[in-house]
């Protein structure tokens, strides 16, 4: 072998093996892309198993998360996928997911489909509510629909007020734990009868269960707030066929909800006092049906011009039989009719078209129908107040007719959306809103107002400028009016149309005379209607019922709507993005002298977002809200007219300090116009609310992912009150007008701190660690009110205690994905 | 009547065999086989492979990776064909950009318009759950579809449950905050989503909730409040938020304001015209008049103390009890 020979073996001993070292290389970097592409295009699998604990029991801290109770529990989740490759010729695919499996709050999911052809689901979800763990009852019984109270049990010794409950009752009370639990099970499919044509079928039954408080009076002003079971059901059903073509789609619907009680009512022993009624009753919502379908048809007439049109048809009814009227006179009479036959149809229609002028015009104009009719038959019933026996003293003969309220709206709305600038818009938008409000059958109209009237115009700024900020600026104004209000049509329409009835409400409708009596500038009301300008004593309505003129309920009466919405995002460079936003709405009743008066509600948002790189970020927000309503009323009381009256042991001519008028006598007199019985409220909720969220991918070379947030919440009810009341100071024999304090501050603070950690062991096996810290601090007088000292009067303490915690939670999992 | 005859003309005009016959549009309706439309989607994912920072080939894990259903978008369906950006300039650093971008907050490629892209979902996701889309709050404001959804992962942030919410507070903050107070739906707690009551692509009810109306919203979960009842309460079959704020309140149970005061914004006969003072409630003040407790206030009333009104007239949302005309039966 000569040199040229060696020299030629070599070149290609050299040449093979860079040959196959470089393919070696391909090979490997195929194989290693392969491997990324698998891994980026195959559906990912995750089982996760562990154990977690809570350090303290508190019904608020796990109100719905499963942790109400303290000590162990176990850390179950899934999410398993399979079927067909992507790129195989196979369409199936499938997935079973599973959630909090070792909590109350569990819930499983599965789906299984052949996509493009069929699809079958399944679900079932608990979401265990915790209502309260410091309530306490004297009754035996609880979760059934019958309570007792012990043998032993002693009546307070001044039956109205719960301060004299005898010390001996105190060892009855014990605590029950109010919770209610939700099991949902759903289940559905979808077929493709052909590529245009789809079926859709789903139903849900849900079972609730559990105790949750009532409050329930017995005896005039007397209440306890019992522990009423609950144990109801509702099944639900969607069934659709869906076409979907190249110029427009349909949908043709039927959703159903049944619902059934298990419970018709709950009776319990009078607490009170012994004798008549020895219990009460109270009812439970009854069973209902709704049946609702529904057709929905869009057209495209072009890329640029749309119709939307639903409409849908309803009914729903409910014939649960009535309980009598009360528990004892064998039932206290015989009632017009045994159950409601209660039947509501609900009729809607919409109609949407939109239009693209030009790339810089869009219109869309739309109409709205949506009216719940309510057919059911009206009947007159006589019965007694809270299981009074009729006759027995103190109960009231109440003779009232049911009102089935109807509601139908009317609505129109037209939109135009411009671009003067490329990114810039302005939207201006015009919207008609029609409410007739009424009751099929009554002798005159249930309503505040037969119709009310409200125009809205919008205007909104919408743009982007100098690719860096997207800013919204947006103001909309209503007017709302409403036709020949009467406040006290609710309530007339309820009483029975007799000559008498009729001739009164003709009486103050014309003379604009309230029923509960005359005052300035109606003095010289007919004294046989209103003895001394006191309430009317015709009939039924002699029970001083009737609301004071000048009240505008709320949600029907004139009203002036301001809204305003804006935001600023500032887009600084790729990492540092920053957010302002407020929002405003005030709504002012301008011809409503009592009732609501104004309400307010605006808030302000800080956001900001800086990403450090890929993997790490940092997100800071600030959120503060301001919530005013205003309520004004008037603590009109009886005109004595008389000045000879010994009142509470004063003997009279007795003087009078700090209120608006000198005497006892001249209190008496100006009961409905003694301008220190009015009254103001100011309700103010103050809402602060700070959030910080930190995320890292890659600690320790990649294998450590965190991810921590921290939120603080702060919310106060300041319940200012201007107003007052004359009262007899104890054993002295004076009056004073004493002026209203304002209501304790409800306060709730809230620190959360949450940290989530996933260490990554290998490419299929992971730890994930879970802590959250949370500390609550709150007052109110919901739960602090009902203490055996401080209880309001006449009502049964239940030693409720607000919430306050402070809590850790840990978990400790091993994750697998595959 | 009319309306209606209107909706079943339109229906039976747009289900007409002739128009069926034209069904679905060409770049619906794929007659690819699988290996095709990976041949067709690998003019781009030759470049967008497994290196790129964003996964994008993770949409094979995901219904639109499905290539074995004719429906199935190729890269193309939704980003144009995009020939520029193919070919590229050789006079430019950067190519041309795809005909259709989508990254809202990319450098390099400005994100299409918002009617852009949404043009390029719509073509055939219109049906089902975005068929009220068109002229809808969101539509109109500019939303892109992935405004909220990413398309190219296998867990679309907004269609889970417990992360949806925090994809809704990027722009609804108030509502974010609200769902850290005292009284709320389970949102937090990752058992109630934004869409359990609204459809953020339309609906033919008002701030696009799910149903016709606002009731008709809440009755899904509480049917037991639908009746009807033989004494109704009208604000509460007129409109749950008269009374009611459904995202967080301080004032349980999520109400817009607390009894007594709820109550007394409509109601001022008999017992609700009193003032409701706070004397004496625990944590209030004590009122005195020269030093002395005044009798009335020896005990807070019932009206404004505890559950104030509710502690007698509890069925406050309609009772079926025949003696329950006053809610208290």
């Amino acid at each position: 072998m000569n040199s040229k020979h060696i020299r030629f073996f070599m070149y290609k001993a050299i040449a093979l093996t860079m040959g196959t070292i470089f393919s070696s290389f391909v090979m490997a970097t195929d194989k290693e892309a392969e491997s990324e592409i698998t891994e980026l295009t195959k559906p990912k699998s995750t089982v996760e198993l562990g154990v977690g604990g809570v350090t303290d029991t508190s019904w608020k801290f796990g109100q719905y998360n499963g942790l109400n109770d303290s000590g162990v529990y176990g850390i179950g989740n899934f999410d398993i996928r399979g079927g067909g490759a992507y790129d195989s010729d196979d369409a199936t695919r499938w997935q079973v997911t599973g959630k909090n499996i070792g909590l109350d709050t569990r819930s499983f999911t599965g789906e299984y489909k052949n996509q493009g052809n069929y699809k079958l689901n399944f679900g079932y979800d608990e979401l265990q509510m915790n209502r309260n763990d410091s309530y306490q009852t004297p009754y035996l019984g609880s979760g059934g629909a019958n309570l007792t109270l012990p043998n032993d049990w002693l009546y307070p010794k001044t039956a109205n007020n719960m301060r004299t409950l005898p010390l001996n009752d105190l060892p009855d009370f014990h605590t029950v734990n109010m919770e209610t639990t939700r099991k949902k099970i759903d289940g559905g499919f979808s077929y493709f009868l052909t590529p245009e044509w789809e079926a859709q079928a789903s139903t849900r039954h849900e079972d609730k269960n559990g105790l949750q408080a009532l409050g329930a009076p017995i005896v005039a002003a007397r209440s306890i707030i019992l522990p009423n079971p609950i144990s109801q059901s509702t099944d639900q059903i969607n069934a659709s066929m869906k076409y979907t073509g190249e110029k427009g789609f349909g949908q043709f619907a039927y959703y159903g909800s049944l619902f059934h009680n298990d419970i018709n009512g709950v009776s319990f022993q009078n607490p009170f006092a012994a004798g008549q009624p020895n219990f009460g009753r109270m009812s439970s919502a009854p069973d209902n049906q709704f049946h609702q379908f529904s057709l929905t048809s869009g057209y495209n007439f072009s890329s640029d011009t749309k119709l939307v049109a639903n409409g849908s048809y309803a009914r729903n009814w409910q014939t649960q039989s009535f309980l009598p009227y009360n528990t004892s006179d064998n039932g206290g009479g015989v009632l017009p009719t045994s159950n409601l036959n209660g039947d509501v149809e609900t009729k809607a229609a919409n109609l949407k078209l939109t239009h693209k002028v030009n790339s810089n015009l869009n219109l869309a104009s739309a109409y709205k129908y949506d009216e719940r009719e309510n057919n059911t038959p009206i009947n007159l019933y006589n019965f007694t107040d809270v299981d009074n026996p009729v006759g027995t003293a103190g109960s009231l003969n109440n003779f009232r007719s049911n009102t089935p309220y109807s509601k139908r709206i009317n609505q129109g709305n037209l939109d135009a959306n411009y671009s003067f600038a490329k990114g810039q818009w302005l939207k201006a938008g015009y919207e008609i809103q029609n409410i007739d409000r009424w009751c099929n059958g009554t002798w005159i109209s249930c309503a505040d107002t037969g119709t009310t009237l409200e125009n809205t115009g919008k205007i909104d700024y919408r743009g982007s400028f100098l690719d860096k900020f997207n800013s919204k600026l947006g103001y909309a104004y209503s007017h709302r009016t409403a036709d020949n209000y009467n406040q006290d049509n609710g309530a007339w329409a309820s009483y029975p149309a007799t000559a008498g009835n009729m001739a009164l409400y003709n009486l103050i409708t014309q003379s604009g005379l309230p029923a509960w009596g005359a005052f300035s500038p109606y003095a010289n009301a007919p004294t046989a209607l209103f003895p001394n300008n006191n309430a009317a004593t015709t009939g039924n309505l002699a029970n001083n019922s009737m609301d004071m003129n000048g009240l505008g309920r709320f949600n029907t009466s004139n009203r002036e709507r301001q809204k305003v919405h804006s935001y600023l995002d500032y887009q600084v460079n790729n990492k540092l993005s920053l957010g302002v936003g407020g929002d405003f709405r005030y709504d002012e009743y301008p011809d409503s002298s009592s009732g609501l008066q104004s309400s307010r509600n605006w808030g302000t948002n800080f956001d900001t977002n800086y990403n450090f790189d890929e993997d790490t970020s940092v997100q800071v927000f600030y959120s503060y809200q301001d919530i005013l309503s205003k309520t004004a009323g008037m603590s009109y009381g009886n005109n004595s007219n008389t000045s000879t009256v010994n009142i509470g042991g004063v003997a009279t001519p007795a003087t009078l300090s700090g209120g608006c008028v000198p005497t006892v006598q001249a209190m008496n007199n100006s009961a409905k116009t003694d301008p220190c019985r009015n009254w103001f409220t100011n309700m103010n909720d103050n809402i602060d609310t700070v959030g910080l969220g930190v995320k890292h991918k890659g600690f320790f070379g990649g294998k450590l992912d965190m991810n921590g947030d921290f939120v603080y919440s702060f919310a106060r009810t300041l319940i200012g009150v201007d107003g007052g009341s004359y009262t007899q100071l104890t054993g002295q024999p004076a009056y004073y007008y004493t002026r209203a304090a304002d209501m304790p501050t409800v306060k709730t603070q809230t620190f959360q701190f949450k940290l989530d950690a996933k260490y990554i062991i290998n490419k299929p096996s992971a730890i994930h660690l879970s802590y959250m810290y949370q500390h609550l601090f709150s007052s109110d007088y919901i739960y602090t009110g009902m203490q055996a000292v401080g209880t309001p009067q006449g009502v049964v303490p239940t030693s409720e205690q607000s919430p306050t915690y402070s809590i850790h939670a840990i978990g400790l999992s091993y994750m697998y994905n595959f | 009547m009319k309306i209606l005859i209107t909706i079943i003309m339109l229906f039976g005009f747009i289900t007409l065999p002739a128009h069926a016959a034209s069904v679905l549009p060409s770049d619906k309706q794929s007659t690819l086989k699988p290996a095709q439309a990976i041949d067709r989607d690998a003019v781009c994912t030759r470049c967008h492979d497994e290196t790129e920072n964003k996964p994008i080939l993770s949409i094979y894990q995901t219904a639109h990776g499905n290539k074995a259903d004719s429906r199935t978008p190729s890269c193309q369906s939704c980003h144009g064909e995009s020939d520029a950006h193919i070919k590229g300039d050789p006079q430019q650093k950067v190519r041309p950009h795809p005909d259709f971008t989508f990254a809202e907050k990319s450098q390099t490629y400005p994100a299409s318009p918002a009617e852009s892209r949404n043009g390029q979902c719509i073509l055939c996701h219109e049906s089902g759950l975005r068929m009220h889309w068109a002229g809808s709050q969101h539509q109109s404001q500019g939303v892109a579809c992935n405004s909220c959804h990413t398309v190219h992962t296998p867990r679309d942030k907004v269609l889970a449950k417990t992360t949806q919410p925090d994809v809704c507070f990027t722009c609804h903050k108030s509502q974010r905050s609200e769902t850290h107070l005292f009284s709320t739906h389970p949102i937090q707690a990752g058992k109630t989503a934004c869409s359990d009551c609204h459809n953020p692509h339309g609906s033919t009810g008002p701030k696009l909730l799910i149903k016709n109306s606002t009731n008709e919203t809440c009755y899904t979960c509480h049917a037991e409040k639908r009746g009807p009842f033989l004494w109704e309460h009208s604000p509460v079959f007129d409109d749950c938020t008269n009374c009611h704020t459904p995202h967080g309140s301080n004032n349980s149970p999520l109400l817009k304001t607390r009894a007594p005061w709820l109550c007394q914004e409509c109601h001022t006969a008999d017992h609700a015209n009193t003032v409701d003072s706070g004397a004496n409630l625990i944590g209030g003040d004590v009122t005195t008049v020269n030093g002395n407790q005044s009798a009335g206030n020896l005990n807070p009333r019932a009206q404004a103390n505890g559950r104030a009104c509710l502690s007698c007239h509890s069925m406050i949302h309609g009772s079926n009890h025949p003696a329950g005309a006053k809610f208290n039966r």
